[in-house]
């Protein structure tokens, strides 16, 4: 079996229900967008295949359903993550407020060393705009989180975004690779070393 | 002697002879004298005669001394008595002489007047000699005149008239007339003039009848609507023959509006008497736009010239033209409904006029001639519809040219022509009117589906739950006693298609309408639409939708549940129906709805789609597959990827077999669905992992890298064991995994006796293991065993190892081969 990757990023996208998620994974994965709202059910995924320095990465990305009822199915998804979106609605106050819960539940959850990032999505909807850029920025930097306004619709920043999200993963990976290799220990990260196709394959198995 | 003799006698005879004449003279007048004379000197005997007359003389003069001598006193007494009479014949003499020149004096004035009479007397018969010719000069001059009048107020009817009378009555009585020989001259160039001032109003009114003719259309038109709004109202069932006879009755009322309102006609009414034979069978109106007037004149003048022919063939030459630029339909009249509109009234306006000609002159135009137009006509229109309405793609458009076409042949049949062709081509236009339908409910139901949420409709209060339930028929006793808020089982589309079918049955009902058909066909022309709808058009839009790449389990789910409702609706439907058209379902004809195997097969793609889904899920998952084939040792659980996979389909089924967190009724996958689903899931997972496992690219690998997978299987047996949707008798969906675990058992305990030896036994532990499988396995496993041959300390459990499996192999090819021959 040909190994057509390099690197497995599961990244998670987090949200309160309506915010543009599946959208915005839509947009990343299909380069398309569609207006209807039909709110995702449970748990969903698409893979997309990006190159970062050369390296192929396979994105496996999480679409979770916003609604509270599937919480308990959504919060399992947290720990394998590597990654985590946090998507706010910019036309909407409420959905920028409930970050803070939405931080709190990564807390919770998902590993300690997971990569955030913040989205205020819907960018394009300035007129109709409740949470100013400014206001998303400020609570990006205090909590130390990384921040982009997006636009599913208008393909605005999506690509940055993942490929941001993408870039830091790498990066703390590299960074945890050398640390491994300077102190010659086990870690967290299980490097295969044995293959001759692939450098390595990194699993979220820190806990 | 004899001479002596006759010389006597001779000279006897010759003085008898000159006693004659001597006589003659004496007794004769002067004047006579002469012949007498002649006669002397005509004889011989000259100097006798002389003798003779000397003797004479002698005689008579001695006679009248004699005489004298005799009367002599009485002479002087005479001339005494002359002398006194000459006295008083003087003085009567200048008596006379006085008396005429008085007499001359008084004649002259008398002269004078005379000649002043005779004067006038000539001139008195030269008067009345002038007033007789004047007399029969002046009324041909009447004439003429006259005629200049009606020449120049261009009443040319009756100038021909005072031409005729001219040229035959008064001209021949004065011929001899220079002014009439030159009015007799002119006579044909009037002639001519009248012709062509007459046919010159012809054409204006040809002119004018083409421009006219779409008003007269129209109006024509507007009365045979209001004859019908009239009919429709007078009787529930609007027929064309009953609004016949009631059309005469107006027509009648307006005749005397149409007479009154004609100055024209009663000008030449002499020539319109003819109009007066037909005119009650005449619809009214439409002809009150023309003046007909030039055509009769015109016909009338023609037919006094004797040119009747030529005008006739002039005036349907003309109109033939006519009608063809009429029939000519404008390239963009699909467009708008007035370019058909304008189409149908010049028609109308056409046949109108003719008609009107038919009736009101004689021959001018004949039933065969306006037949032959019409069947023109007709196939023309029919043609010109049946090209621009194919044109035509929005169904309101089509339906509205239907109503204009249905008027427009009413108000034909009114006027007497045949119009069953266009209503068999109605028919026609019905097909295609079914097919715009189509079009248009295919994009309404695409944007039904596009924009639908694919969730169960919230319900916060019992208005909004009337208002679903009024809309589409569903019954639930379980939903109606739970408390709001609660959800419909569908989601919007359910109702919203629904309506939109009986939307399309109203649209399609709407054509039937004027069309005179029987409930029975239109309950069918409904049905055959409506099962199109159904069967083509929501299928296909169904279809989409399923087939969307990208579609969602949800949107799946939803359908699911969506079509059961809608199957369960059709019943409705089908009563739907039947109350519009009043024809039982029972009666044999009536065709059913297939609306059930539609609903029926979307549900089925649906579900299809459902686990082509699922096994893509899977496929991503596999291909995050990450074996090390050569491992020597298996890890302490199942790969990563498996464990991800496993979690995606438990919280799925979970999802769709039973939402968490929400009691209602919700959009869950039916038991068979979800089970169906997951065997379906649970099989392509299985397939898909003995793939992994044999497939070429791995050409060796180890008993660690085995064990591992087996703890991938085991994995998924876990899963199925543990029941992920309910429903599943005893082990039924571990069996999905029974080929991959019976020949990891096979492998991994290396039990090839019992293999070879029960092979082909119903109670065969490795029943399901295929010998090429094994085969193909055992190969990949004998390859890791010669590399690993470097270590030496192994060699003679090596040598074992691998004589074994060069056995096995051997067994399994002749297994292998037995089975192919």
């Amino acid at each position: 079996m040909a190994k057509t990757y390099d690197y497995l990023f599961k990244l998670l996208l987090i949200g309160d229900s309506g915010v543009g998620k599946t959208c915005l994974l839509f947009r990343f994965s299909e380069d398309a967008f569609n207006t209807t709202f039909i709110s995702t059910i449970g748990i969903d995924f698409k893979i997309r295949t990006i190159e970062l320095d050369g390296k192929k990465i396979k994105l496996q990305i999480w679409d979770t359903a916003g609604q509270e009822r599937f919480r308990t199915i959504t919060t399992a998804y947290y720990r394998g993550a590597m990654g985590i979106m946090l998507v706010y609605d910019i036309t909407n106050e409420k959905s920028f407020d409930n970050i803070k819960n939405w931080i709190r539940n990564i807390e919770e959850h998902a590993s300690s060393d997971v990569e955030r990032m913040i989205l205020g999505n819907k960018c394009d909807m300035n007129e109709k705009r409740q949470v100013s850029k400014e206001k998303g920025e400020k609570l990006a930097i205090d909590y130390g989180i990384k921040f982009l306004e997006t636009s599913a619709k208008s393909s605005i920043n999506v690509e940055e975004a993942f490929f941001t999200l993408a870039r830091d993963i790498m990066t703390k990976l590299n960074r945890k690779m050398n640390d491994n290799s300077s102190s010659g220990a086990g870690g967290p990260v299980k490097i295969t070393e044995n293959r001759s196709k692939k450098s390595s394959f990194f699993r979220c198995t820190l806990l | 002697m004899e001479r002596g003799k006759m010389a006597e006698l001779e000279s006897l005879e010759t003085a008898a002879e000159h006693e004659r004449i001597l006589r003659e003279i004496e007794s004769t007048d002067t004047a006579c004298i002469g012949p007498t004379l002649r006669s002397v000197y005509d004889g011989e005997e000259h100097g006798r005669f002389m003798e003779k007359l000397e003797a004479r003389i002698r005689n008579h003069d001695r006679e009248i001394e004699k005489m004298c001598n005799f009367h002599y006193q009485g002479f002087v007494d005479s001339i005494t008595e002359l002398l006194k009479v000459r006295g008083e014949a003087q003085k009567l003499k200048n008596q006379v002489t006085d008396t005429n020149r008085k007499l001359q004096n008084e004649g002259k004035e008398l002269i004078i007047a005379m000649e002043e009479l005779k004067q006038c007397r000539l001139q008195q018969r030269n008067i009345s000699a002038t007033v007789d010719k004047l007399t029969l000069c002046l009324p041909v001059l009447e004439m003429y005149s006259k005629l200049r009048e009606q020449m120049k107020s261009k009443r040319h009817y009756p100038a021909l008239k005072t031409l005729e009378h001219l040229e035959h009555t008064y001209l021949p009585q004065v011929s001899h007339y220079r002014f009439c020989k030159i009015m007799v001259d002119n006579i044909p160039k009037l002639r001519e003039e009248i012709k062509e001032v007459s046919m010159s109003d012809l054409k204006d009114f040809l002119e004018s009848i083409r421009k006219h003719s779409d008003k007269i259309g129209e109006t024509a038109m507007k009365q045979a609507q209001q004859q019908r709004n009239l009919d429709s109202i007078v009787s529930q069932h609007p027929r064309i023959s009953g609004g016949k006879k009631s059309k005469k009755e107006v027509c009648a009322s307006s005749d005397l509006e149409v007479k009154n309102t004609s100055p024209m006609s009663e000008q030449d009414s002499g020539i319109l008497d003819v109009e007066d034979e037909d005119e009650d069978e005449e619809v009214p109106g439409a002809q009150d736009l023309v003046d007909f007037s030039p055509v009769y004149r015109c016909l009338h003048i023609y037919s006094v010239l004797g040119a009747r022919e030529t005008f006739e063939s002039y005036y349907r030459k003309q109109r033939r033209k006519q009608a063809r630029l009429v029939l000519q339909p404008p390239s963009n009249m699909h467009e708008t409904l007035d370019g058909y509109r304008k189409y149908f009234n010049q028609i109308v306006g056409f046949f109108v006029v003719e008609d009107h000609i038919l009736h009101t002159t004689q021959g001018l135009v004949n039933r065969a001639y306006i037949d032959e137009l019409w069947e023109m006509a007709l196939s023309k229109t029919i043609a010109a519809l049946r090209t621009h309405s194919s044109y035509c793609s929005d169904p309101s458009l089509v339906l509205d040219l239907k109503n204009l076409i249905v008027l427009f042949a009413d108000t034909l049949q009114g006027y007497g022509f045949p119009v069953n062709q266009l209503f068999d081509m109605l028919l026609e236009i019905q097909d295609q009117y079914s097919e715009t339908l189509l079009k248009k409910w295919s994009g309404v139901f695409r944007n039904i589906l596009d924009s639908d949420n694919y969730s169960p409709i919230p319900v916060t209060n019992e208005e909004v739950y009337k208002k679903i339930v009024g809309q589409f028929p569903f019954q639930d006793a379980e939903l109606e006693k739970q408390p709001f808020p609660k959800k419909f089982p569908f989601s919007e589309f359910v109702p919203k298609v629904y309506n939109q079918i009986k939307e399309f049955i109203y649209a399609c009902l709407k054509f039937s309408e004027d069309l005179h058909l029987s409930s029975t066909e239109v309950d069918d022309m409904i049905r055959k639409s409506t099962n199109l709808l159904l069967t083509r058009t929501l299928s296909n839009c169904l279809q989409n939708v399923i087939k969307r790449k990208n579609v969602g389990l949800t949107e799946l789910v939803q359908i699911i549940i969506n079509t059961t409702h809608l199957e369960k609706s059709c019943k409705f439907l089908e009563e739907f129906i039947t109350n519009i058209t009043n024809v039982l379902p029972e009666t044999v004809h009536t065709t059913k709805l297939y609306g059930t195997t539609t609903f029926k097969d979307a549900r089925h793609a649906a579900e299809e789609e459902i686990y082509t889904n699922l096994n893509q899920k899977i496929d991503q998952f596999l291909q995050l597959a990450d074996y090390d084939w050569m491992a020597m040792e298996p890890g302490s659980k199942a790969s990563d990827y498996l464990v991800d996979l496993i979690g995606f389909l438990r919280s799925t089924f979970a999802v769709f077999t039973h939402l968490p967190g929400d009691v209602d009724v919700h959009s869950t996958m039916s038991g068979k669905v979800a089970q169906t689903a997951c065997m379906s899931a649970c099989k392509h997972l299985s397939t898909s992992l003995m793939q992994l496992l044999l497939e070429a690219e791995v050409r060796q690998l180890t008993l660690g890298a085995l064990q591992q997978f087996n703890l991938d299987v085991e994995e998924c047996e876990q899963f199925a064991r543990s029941g992920p949707v309910p429903g599943f008798q005893g082990d039924t969906l571990q069996l999905a995994f029974i080929d991959l675990r019976q020949l990891l058992d096979l492998f991994i305990q290396w039990d090839w006796s019992t293999y070879l030896a029960d092979y082909g036994q119903p109670t065969c532990k490795y029943l399901r293991v295929n010998p090429t499988t094994a085969l193909i396995l055992l190969e990949k496993m004998r390859d890791t065993s010669r590399k690993n041959n470097v270590f030496a300390q192994f060699r003679k459990n090596e040598r074992d190892k691998q004589k074994l499996i060069d056995t096995v192999a051997k067994q399994l090819r002749s297994l292998i081969n037995s089975h192919h021959s």
